[in-house]
């Protein structure tokens, strides 16, 4: 066989496997999304059909009846604000890790292990009790602070990684230069972090975005609610409601794909940064 | 290497996560091993027990069979994963167009809800209404029943694992591949190293700290799980899926048990830390040899 | 405290002040899983109820806080428990012995039904739904919605297969229909339209098997509801265990898939026209009319229970949604007053005619719109519920008393285990509960 043919082969290959793994993990939700417009009476139809022989903006129309940009609008500054509380809280804990060497440090490794090795739904009980103690129920800052506090361990691990990649001699020459330390960090270290800051915040917004079990919990009232539990609502008491329940799963997964495929390549460099010492 | 300038500036730095997770994770744990040593009836707690629940949970045949189980799902569930998120990883590492598609792709299971995953793949598995048994007719198989099978349904529960979370393995490890420096191969295959050789020689021991954590994160993830068991399975037939995130749940969240409950949650989690650091040590243990 | 906890104190502090300035307004908090904002008849009839309250009640504003319905009673307790429970909830059967346990309602009795006319709790037909939460002389509930299991059928397929529905009057009649109705129509060796389907999944919400009315039919009691102790290894257990089993494994007539499949699935699935008959609660009538890709609206119809020997039809368990008020609300009369008039001539002619509730009050249901066809599932289930309707022993937790059931089912249809010590295993789970 040439070399040619043989680098022919090869991308035929190539393009085969990943057409199929792409049809493993695209099918449900291709599955979802032809669901989500069909008309209603046609979405129990046996046998089942991957195409719809109507197409119908029946559910998505429901959605907006039902204000779901109010939940939509939520979830984004619950998630906003859980990304921004964690990387802050997670930067500063990262870069004491990677940079200092003091007494008690594995202890706060262990805490991170810990943290992460913990049951969230065995939490939700005692939480809630706690949560109004503090006047926190019902509040997007209640959901903020929780989300921030489970997703923190997973942050400070990625950041204190890639902190260690970064020379020490950088801030050590802002720090002569009359910098602070937190000026330093704020200068220096953070702006060359990026990727890390985008690893990080990824792994927070895929939990805060997704998460029904916490905010079932913790909210009452619809002022507050997110959008997974607007969507949770559709598996109602007289029935589930394929239509408008899978085209909700298609608003709420569409701004998370797309913010990881612009920021895919940050990410992928961010997760370990140069953690691989060998 | 590091400034040894001051523990005290360091705790400074630390301090806001570790009260962040004192007051979050701590205190409600705190207070869950409290009330685990009592009677916790409807939410209210009523005669103090000592560690009669811890004893009750231990002795109870359900859970030990929910444990057995989890131990099953973690394995399979974990050797699934590890591997296939390993192979995208190698697969999808250089920096094509097809490439960053389909890394787009695989990332996609791992970005939906996981409520939303499951039910559509228990959707599409069931007999009755979805689609697998169209795919399955041609193969002579139109009659198997995916869910109501007891080892069929642990299969399905180890492919919506593998089907969500290939993706979360296959970032870790990747970056991990991503800091492999490149002149190293080429050594290799200036010297004649064929691919396996090259894999097992050069890749696998400099990635050994991305495969830890990847392992850790994945065995913790697993062995806890509720979403996939509570929508896929229901924990059934019978009780061939019933894993400890759902037995816990249920315990609590429906059967209004939360003393038992608590006992439960507690163990579970002195059994995960400890599973943490025996992965750890092994990789220590084979680092040294090596 | 960082300045982010800082922040979410005074937030809280916020809220607190809130919420107490709006006390002195009189506003009344429900849980409920409706929503007045959605079009569904129900939901409307809630709307129009609360404009009405309030029209005639100035000073009481009523405030609805939607809910997970799976999730309502657990989040009620925790609620008790804290402090911060609304004050009118909605609660299901399932969740009252909860409730009656925590001690968490207040006593409706006192707060407004004596004061009601000689012979009004009369109306209230089905005497199992409205003592449900009778203890001593206090009522810490009163029924809303009541719903039961029952069995759907298609009339297309039974008129097809020659069967008159009426006369399926023993279980045994039941069985031999199903193996009737259960047909290839496509020749590829498996049915396509199953005889009957039933949610045996082990989940909570699945609870609706003939199971128990099979096992009430045979003996005397299924629990000793004073003691909390289930009877479950009884000959008419084991006789109700082989049965479902039977259906599945011997007679063929429902796919082994139930057993893995809720309410939710059975119904799509019947919905799809994969079932003859469906054991479905009653609450779902309408919307499996709705749904149905064949004509429901012409085609659906409800039968009660067989019973083994056919001398009558079988017990109806009631279930279903109550109204209950929290013990510690602030606008304790405020709320009552809002629940008597939700149960009121007035708010059941409400639930009916806009809701499509099948009315609570015999009053109501004599009404000379209640006489149509299209309301004869209605006066079916009236009927059935008439004839002989029990509850279940609301002083015990019967939580996921179903699911025990279902999973001896399973034992038996997978080979795990006889009836007898499938059933022996569903008792020990009851009573590890209580």
């Amino acid at each position: 066989m040439s070399y040619r043919s043989r680098i022919l082969l090869r991308r035929v290959v190539d393009t085969a496997v990943t057409a199929l793994i792409a049809l493993i993990c695209l099918f449900p939700i291709l599955w979802g999304l032809s669901t989500s417009l069909k008309p209603a009476d046609r979405i129990m139809a046996y046998p089942p059909r991957l195409i719809p022989e109507t197409v119908s903006f029946e559910h998505y129309q429901r959605l907006w009846d039902q204000n779901i940009l109010h939940y939509v609008l939520n979830s984004v500054v619950i998630s906003a604000g859980a990304i921004a509380l964690c990387l802050t809280v997670g930067a500063l804990a990262g870069y004491g890790l990677a940079r200092f060497a003091f007494r008690g440090k594995s202890g706060v490794l262990l805490v991170i292990v810990a943290v992460m090795s913990v049951p969230i739904s065995s939490l939700l009980v005692p939480t809630f009790g706690f949560m109004v103690d503090l006047g926190l129920l019902n509040t997007r800052t209640g959901l903020v602070l929780l989300y921030a506090a489970y997703e923190l361990p997973m942050a400070v691990w990625i950041l204190q990684a890639f902190f260690q990649t970064i020379p020490v001699e950088l801030e050590r020459a802002a720090m002569i230069d009359g910098y602070s330390r937190l000026e330093a960090i704020r200068r220096v270290i953070l702006p060359l972090s990026t990727t890390g800051l985008v690893a990080a915040g990824l792994f927070v917004l895929t939990f805060s975005w997704n998460d029904f079990v916490v905010a079932l919990v913790m909210t009452t009232n619809d002022d507050v609610r997110t959008l997974p539990i607007a969507i949770y609502n559709f598996l109602g008491y007289y029935g589930r409601e394929w239509g408008p329940l899978s085209a909700g799963a298609m608003v709420s997964v569409i701004p998370l794909i797309t913010l990881f495929v612009i920021f895919q390549r940050y990410f992928l460099s961010g997760v370990t940064g140069g953690s691989v010492k060998g | 290497m590091m400034i040894n300038r001051s523990d005290r500036t360091a705790w400074w730095l630390v301090a806001p996560f570790l009260a962040m997770e004192f007051v979050f994770v701590a205190i409600p744990l705190g207070i869950g091993a409290f009330l685990s040593l009592y009677k916790v009836d409807f939410l209210e707690r009523t005669s103090f027990v000592g560690l009669g629940n811890y004893w009750a949970v231990l002795t109870s045949p359900a859970v030990l069979r929910s444990v057995w189980l989890t131990g099953v799902f973690t394995f399979f569930a974990l050797i699934f994963t590890f591997v296939a998120g390993f192979s995208l990883a190698l697969m999808l590492e250089r920096d094509s167009r097809l490439h960053v598609f389909g890394r787009a792709v695989v990332l996609v299971p791992f970005t939906i809800s996981m409520l939303v995953g499951s039910m559509l793949l228990k959707w599409i598995f069931s007999r009755e209404a979805g689609l697998m048994p169209f795919a399955l007719a041609p193969f002579g198989l139109g009659d198997v029943s995916i869910l109501a099978d007891p080892t069929n349904a642990m299969a399905a529960l180890v492919f919506n694992a593998m089907w969500r979370d290939s993706a979360f393995a296959m970032i870790l490890l990747m970056a991990g591949l991503k800091s492999v420096p490149l002149q190293l191969y080429d050594a290799a295959r200036v010297d004649g190293a064929g691919p396996l050789r090259r894999f097992v020689r050069i890749t696998l021991p400099l990635m050994r700290l991305p495969i830890l954590i990847t392992l850790v994160r994945l065995i913790i993830h697993f062995a806890n799980i509720l979403t996939f068991p509570l929508i896929l399975t229901g924990g059934g037939p019978s009780d061939a899926t019933n894993i400890i995130g759902l037995q816990l749940y249920r315990t609590g969240f429906q059967d209004y048990r939360l003393g038992i409950a608590n006992a439960f949650a507690l163990m579970l989690f002195v059994f995960n830390i400890l599973l943490i650091l025996l992965v750890i040590r092994l990789f220590r243990a084979k680092e040294q040899q090596a | 405290m960082n300045p982010a906890q800082r922040l979410g104190a005074l937030l809280g502090a916020l809220a607190l002040c809130f919420v107490s300035s709006m006390a002195m307004a009189q506003t009344v908090t429900m849980w409920t899983f409706l929503d007045p904002s959605k079009p569904t008849g129900r939901d409307r009839a809630l709307k129009q109820m609360i404009d009405a309250f309030e029209k005639t009640n100035p000073g009481i504003t009523i405030k609805v806080e939607s809910q997970v319905f799976s999730e309502l009673g657990a989040k009620f307790l925790l609620g008790h428990r804290t402090g911060t429970a609304p004050d009118i909830i909605f609660v299901n059967a399932e969740n009252l012995g909860a409730l009656l346990r925590a001690n968490a309602t207040a006593d409706l009795q006192k707060a407004f039904v004596s004061a009601w006319a000689a012979g009004q709790d009369a109306d209230f037909y089905m005497r199992a739904a409205w003592d449900a939460a009778k203890v001593g002389d206090a009522r810490y509930a009163v029924p809303l919605f009541p719903a039961t299991a029952t069995i759907f059928y298609r009339r297309d397929l039974f008129a097809a297969a020659g069967i008159d529905p009426a006369s399926l009057k023993t279980w045994d009649e039941l069985t031999a229909a199903a193996k009737k109705l259960t047909r290839d129509t496509n020749g590829d060796g498996n049915p396509d339209v199953w005889g009957i389907g039933a949610p045996l999944s082990v989940e909570r919400t699945a609870g609706t098997t003939a199971l128990v009315p099979m096992m009430q039919s045979g003996q005397n009691e299924v629990w000793d509801g004073a003691a909390c102790k289930p009877h479950y290894a009884t000959p008419a257990g084991e006789r109700a265990v082989r049965t479902h089993a039977g259906w599945i494994n011997a007679d063929k007539v429902m796919p082994r898939e139930a057993l893995v499949n809720n309410t939710d699935d059975i119904l799509e699935q019947f919905a799809a026209g994969r079932f003859a008959m469906v054991i479905a609660p009653f609450a779902r009538f309408e919307n499996a009319a709705k749904t149905a890709t064949w004509d429901g609206a012409a085609n659906l119809a409800v039968m009660p229970w067989p019973t083994w020997d056919g001398e009558r039809s079988g017990p109806q368990i009631v279930t279903g949604w109550f109204l209950a008020a929290w013990k510690n609300s602030k606008n304790l009369p405020a709320a009552t007053k809002f629940i008597d008039y939700m149960i009121s001539e007035d708010g059941v002619r409400l639930w009916a005619t806009v809701g499509g509730q099948v009315p609570t009050r015999s009053s109501v249901f004599n009404d000379a719109r209640f006489q149509a066809p299209q309301y004869g599932y209605m006066r079916t289930m009236r009927q059935a519920w008439s004839d002989w309707s029990f509850m279940l022993p609301t002083g015990c937790n019967t939580a996921r008393f179903d699911a025990d059931l279902n999973a001896a089912v399973h034992r038996v249809v997978l080979g795990e285990a006889a009836a007898p010590a499938a059933l022996k295993e569903a008792e020990g789970k009851f009573l590890e509960r209580q």
